[in-house]
């Protein structure tokens, strides 16, 4: 069975796109064969080790120009034993102008180009899709949580994003009918001193991740769980990659 | 004013009203000879604002994207007679597309008909 997991938060800057590459490399390094898909449309992703010169975009299969395998590259050179594939939005200006100005009835369009896409990963033998997504509710984000099968809710445990997240989760999520895990990111160190939750809002905390400085540079350059397999970061990629499939196998 | 003046006035406005449903109903009826000429594509905001039983059963639709009221009330696990009502209740709101293929009636969220 394949597994889609959208990383999704109510707030930006959560560690979305380092936390779902990371995490689609530790399911490759598991034997998995995975596709990470950007779908943060407005703010694509820029990521050195992503730069494949692409000639076709995600955006293109929105606006059903084209398959969703026409869209995805094999990230290769690493002693993973699964695949792993990217599809990136479309960085240029004026696509970014163009996605951004349609109307609900093109989103209602997207929403089955999206689970057409799913269809053909599934069938192309993905175990893992994994989908970035914007920050907060607008069509780009909440099209893919609703193509989901599960959602990984990345917080700050702070006030303002706690507040924010049960908004989320009540408004959005549980009307969807999405499972759903948490993942506390960026966690000062005296939040653990005292034991950290293990459920928020009636959802599982998957992880709890401290704010390490070397992940805020590393991150930008590099996929850290490649390159360094036991640090910190690394191993709850690994830990959460673990729980949802024990949650959805 | 007197009473007779503000009587003819009502009158008249009921004689305006009257002019602009007759104007009006035609349109309806036509649109009511054909479901799809209604139907406006389901978007997920949309989706988010249905009531609780109708919501479960567009979201099935949208992962099965056509369908009949079995093939939904198997996934959802309730009868096929309810999800038949409530796949009707959103194709009479202009959610979902409704059309015949032989002689099954298929629900969609976009505008596919029978081939
Ligand atoms: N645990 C962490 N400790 C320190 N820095 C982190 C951690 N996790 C992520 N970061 C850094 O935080 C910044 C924001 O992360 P990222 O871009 O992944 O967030 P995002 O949620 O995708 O943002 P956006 O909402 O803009 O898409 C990056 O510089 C990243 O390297
Ligand atoms: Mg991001």
């Amino acid at each position: 069975m394949c597994m889609t997991i959208a990383i999704h938060s109510c707030k930006g800057g959560t560690g979305k796109t380092s936390i779902g590459i990371n995490l689609a490399a530790a399911y490759s390094l598991l034997g998995k064969n995975v596709c990470f898909l950007d779908f943060d449309s407005k703010a694509t992703c820029f990521f050195s080790p992503f730069d494949f010169k692409s000639k076709k975009w995600i955006n293109d299969v929105l606006f059903d120009k084209c398959s969703i395998m026409d869209v995805i590259n094999e990230v290769d050179e690493h002693d993973k034993t699964g695949k792993l594939h990217v599809g990136l939005s479309n960085p240029d200006i004026s696509a970014i102008r163009e996605i951004s100005s349609q109307d609900r009835k093109w989103q209602a369009h997207a929403l089955k180009m999206i689970m057409n896409a799913k269809r053909e990963l599934v069938s192309a033998g993905m175990d893992v899709i994994i989908l970035d997504t914007s920050p907060g509710v607008d069509f780009a984000s909440i099209n893919a949580v609703a193509a989901s099968d599960f959602v990984v809710v990345l917080l700050k445990p702070v006030y303002s994003s706690l507040r924010c997240t049960e908004n989320l989760v009540n408004g959005v999520y549980k009307l969807l009918d999405k499972p759903c895990g948490i993942v506390e990111n960026m966690c000062h160190e005296s939040y653990f001193l005292e034991p950290v939750p293990n459920e928020r809002f009636g959802i599982p905390v998957l992880a709890t991740i401290p704010c390490l400085c070397d992940v805020a540079i590393k991150t930008d350059t590099q996929i850290m769980t490649f390159e360094e397999r036991e640090h910190p970061f690394s191993e709850s990629m690994f830990n959460i990659a673990g729980k949802i499939m024990d949650r959805l196998e | 004013m007197s009473g007779s003046d503000k009587f003819e006035q009502i009158i008249a406005i009921l004689q305006e009203i009257n002019g602009k449903l007759d104007r009006l109903l035609p349109q309806e009826r036509s649109n009511n000879g054909n479901d799809s000429s209604l139907f406006e594509s389901l978007d997920v905001m949309t989706l988010l604002s249905l009531p609780d039983h109708l919501r479960t059963t567009a979201t099935t639709l949208v992962e099965l994207q056509s369908a009949t009221a079995n093939d939904v009330a198997k996934m959802t696990h309730k009868e096929r007679a309810v999800e038949s009502n409530y796949l009707n209740q959103l194709s009479r709101m202009g959610h979902v597309n409704k059309y015949r293929k032989g002689r099954k009636v298929y629900f969609s969220i976009s505008e596919e008909s029978g081939n």
